[in-house]
């Protein structure tokens, strides 16, 4: 998968280049906005990480003009963490804002996560497991699972992310709208609970924890 | 210098004004005048002939004769075909009917028509001619001496009160004038003396007017902001240059002891990892501080909306609900509904998942925690309650500050910081964080002015 990387840092944009290259993706790194926005829109690339701050057209102005023309999906990378210019990026029509420094699992997460297939489903089914998208109900191997409607929003978002690894910042901002980092596990004590319910009764682990990075929800069959 | 002026225009159309309704008054009473004896004249004419209105005439003018010509004197002729037909004050005067002024010079006998201006011994009449029969002319008129003398004197007098008046502004100009810039010097004074440094400088409000009052109050409102702002960022780098050292130290002595030891792969692997962990907690503090500088900027203010608070603590407790159960301690949250208030959901969120965090972490295992949210006198008040040990007293005041770690956390992880953003957070909604001990147990509440929809 291709990937265009606009980034003015050099040494942060040889080693996050690196980084891709040795998950399997292929990545372009341009260092300027003018040829970052004139690649955007000549090619179709899965998915665009720039820096908010670059030198020449600035990063927020550069999205602003990618969104004119095209869809594809952008995270910001910034120094810049003040509350409101998430909301600015975001605005400006980016799909994912991180802020530096951050761990390289984290970007490479919120990459997969970007550009996985979104469609608008009322059901999902992910190996034995059955979400009913409407009426906010699962089933195991046709079993019910009880579960409370933030654990059902945390599994939903690991179902649309079947088979990759989310991040502990990346739940408590889809499913909780956190964007503060609270200093205790409680991403791990909701996970745990959702685990022990959906595995009730079933051998295989249908959530797994992903070292260094966080978790991911397997097909169990 | 522009009041003046208006000052000026005001009072010369006043006398304008004046000067016309005194004049036209006067030019009525003259017409009236001459038209009432036309009329005695007439009268006489018709009930008894030409030489009855001779006789009205006579004996109007009889009155007068022997009298210098004076001013407003009456001036009456009746013409025939001839002089000897012919009499009154007046030598042969044009007949021409209706209104119409002339000029007598008696020295000379010389009759005009029209005002002679500026002449010294002629007499300015105003009068009216009228045809008796087909042989004779009446006409009487009137001096109007009296008129152009009553019009010199109103423009002589008001040529005075002109003077008096611009004399007048100027010198009510020049006083205002005077006030205002004595007002305004203060004021840049005292701003001065604020920029050259000396911050606890306030413009004296004693003995002035409402208007400077409120503007003298604003500016001193707006500096007190300033005060406490720059207050604000002194104890931020203090605190920063103080605390910050601490994790930064110990830091670099992992990694120099890393460097100089013989130490194998794997050790270096684990220096690493600390270091990581480290910086990342570095990464944090700096990240907590920011923020507590940003919401005390206060900046956010101008996006509040209304929050439903009851929603956002049922929220806290669900998400928190877990993470107490597993580390031992029991979690209930008890709302009233339908409580808005004017805020920031987000920072709200952080507030209030701040004190919830504080209450886990320090209490030990089976204590109980309490979310409450509900309307005390009007008020919306959050409280989040622990039956753990409570803060020592001595303490209690000093819990909001950065850094603060109670004495017997010291060696717990954690920055220190939570309780200030949730003193920050407080603040900026126009509250603060109260922290008491309920014995057993720590009370820490907030409360705030309801608003947004109720």
């Amino acid at each position: 998968m291709d990937i265009l990387l606009i980034e003015d840092d050099l040494e942060l944009g040889q080693s996050l280049v690196d980084g891709f290259r040795r998950n399997g993706y292929r990545v372009a790194h341009v260092d300027n906005g003018h040829a970052g926005l004139a690649s955007a829109l000549e090619k179709d690339h899965r998915a665009i990480i720039v820096d908010r701050m670059l030198p020449g057209l600035d990063g927020l102005e550069l999205v602003r003009a990618l969104r004119r023309a095209k869809n594809t999906p952008v995270i910001f990378l910034t120094t810049l963490c003040g509350i409101d210019d998430r909301v600015q990026g975001l605005d400006a029509g980016a799909d994912d804002y991180l802020v530096k420094p951050f761990a390289f699992a984290e970007l490479l997460a919120r990459v997969r996560a970007l550009t996985r297939r979104v469609d608008a489903l009322s059901a999902m089914t992910v190996g034995s497991i059955e979400l009913d998208l409407v009426k906010r109900t699962v089933t195991r191997a046709g079993i019910v699972v009880e579960l409370l409607p933030q654990e059902f929003r945390l599994l939903e978002f690991l179902a649309q992310n079947v088979n990759r690894p989310v991040t502990r910042k990346m739940l408590l901002e889809r499913v909780w709208n956190i964007h503060f980092d609270p200093h205790t596990n409680v991403v791990e004590s909701q996970v745990s609970r959702l685990r022990s319910r959906l595995n009730s009764g079933f051998a295989i682990n249908a959530i797994e924890t992903v070292r260094g990075v966080g978790y991911k929800l397997i097909a169990p069959n | 210098m522009a009041s003046a002026v208006l000052f000026v225009v005001a009072t010369a159309v006043l006398i304008a004004s004046v000067l016309w309704i005194v004049s036209s008054t006067q030019w009525a009473g003259i017409a009236r005048a001459n038209d009432d004896d036309i009329g005695t004249v007439l009268s006489g004419y018709r009930q008894e002939g030409i030489e009855e209105a001779k006789e009205v005439l006579r004996q109007r003018i009889g009155n007068l004769a022997g009298e210098m010509p004076s001013t407003g004197q009456t001036y009456m002729r009746i013409q025939g075909p001839d002089a000897q037909h012919s009499l009154g004050n007046l030598p042969a005067v044009p007949e021409v009917i209706g209104t119409f002024d002339m000029s007598w010079f008696p020295r000379t006998r010389e009759l005009r028509r029209g005002h002679a201006v500026g002449s010294s011994d002629g007499i300015a009449i105003t009068g009216r001619g009228i045809k008796l029969d087909d042989s004779y002319y009446l006409f009487v008129g009137r001096d109007t001496a009296t008129l152009e003398m009553t019009r010199a004197r109103i423009l002589k007098a008001s040529l005075w009160i002109m003077l008096g008046s611009i004399a007048a502004a100027s010198i009510g100009g020049v006083l205002l004038a005077t006030r205002l810039i004595r007002r305004v010097d203060d004021i840049t004074l005292t701003c001065e003396g604020i920029i050259a440094g000396r911050f606890e400088e306030r413009i004296n409000t004693v003995g002035m007017g409402s208007e400077w009052a409120r503007l003298a109050g604003a500016i001193n409102g707006m500096l007190n902001r300033i005060s406490s702002l720059l207050e604000s960022l002194q104890q931020v780098s203090n605190d920063i240059a103080h605390d910050l050292r601490s994790p930064l130290t110990r830091l670099r002595q992992r990694l120099e002891i890393a460097r100089t030891s013989h130490a194998t792969r794997t050790d270096h692997r684990a220096v690493l990892d600390h270091a990581i962990e480290d910086t990342d907690q570095i990464l944090a503090l700096f990240g907590a501080l920011l923020r507590i500088a940003q919401i005390e900027a206060g900046t956010r203010t101008a996006s509040f909306e209304p929050v439903d608070l009851a929603e956002l603590l049922r929220e806290v407790h669900l998400l928190y609900q877990p993470l107490t159960e597993d580390s031992g301690r029991s979690i209930e949250c008890e709302t009233a509904s339908k409580i808005f208030v004017m805020g920031d959901r987000e920072l709200l969120f952080q507030m209030s998942s701040n004190l919830v965090e504080n209450a886990i972490r320090h209490t030990p295992e089976g204590s109980q925690i309490k979310l409450r949210l509900r309307r005390v006198a009007g008020r919306a008040r959050i409280e989040v309650t622990d039956n753990g040990p409570g803060i020592p007293d001595a303490e209690l005041r000093h819990v909001t500050r950065r850094f603060y770690r109670l004495e017997r956390s010291r060696s717990t992880p954690g920055h220190g910081l939570g309780l200030a953003l949730v003193d920050a957070v407080a603040r900026l909604h126009g509250s603060r964080l109260v922290l008491t001990n309920a014995n057993p147990g720590l009370v820490a509440c907030v409360e705030f002015d309801m608003g947004g929809t109720a």
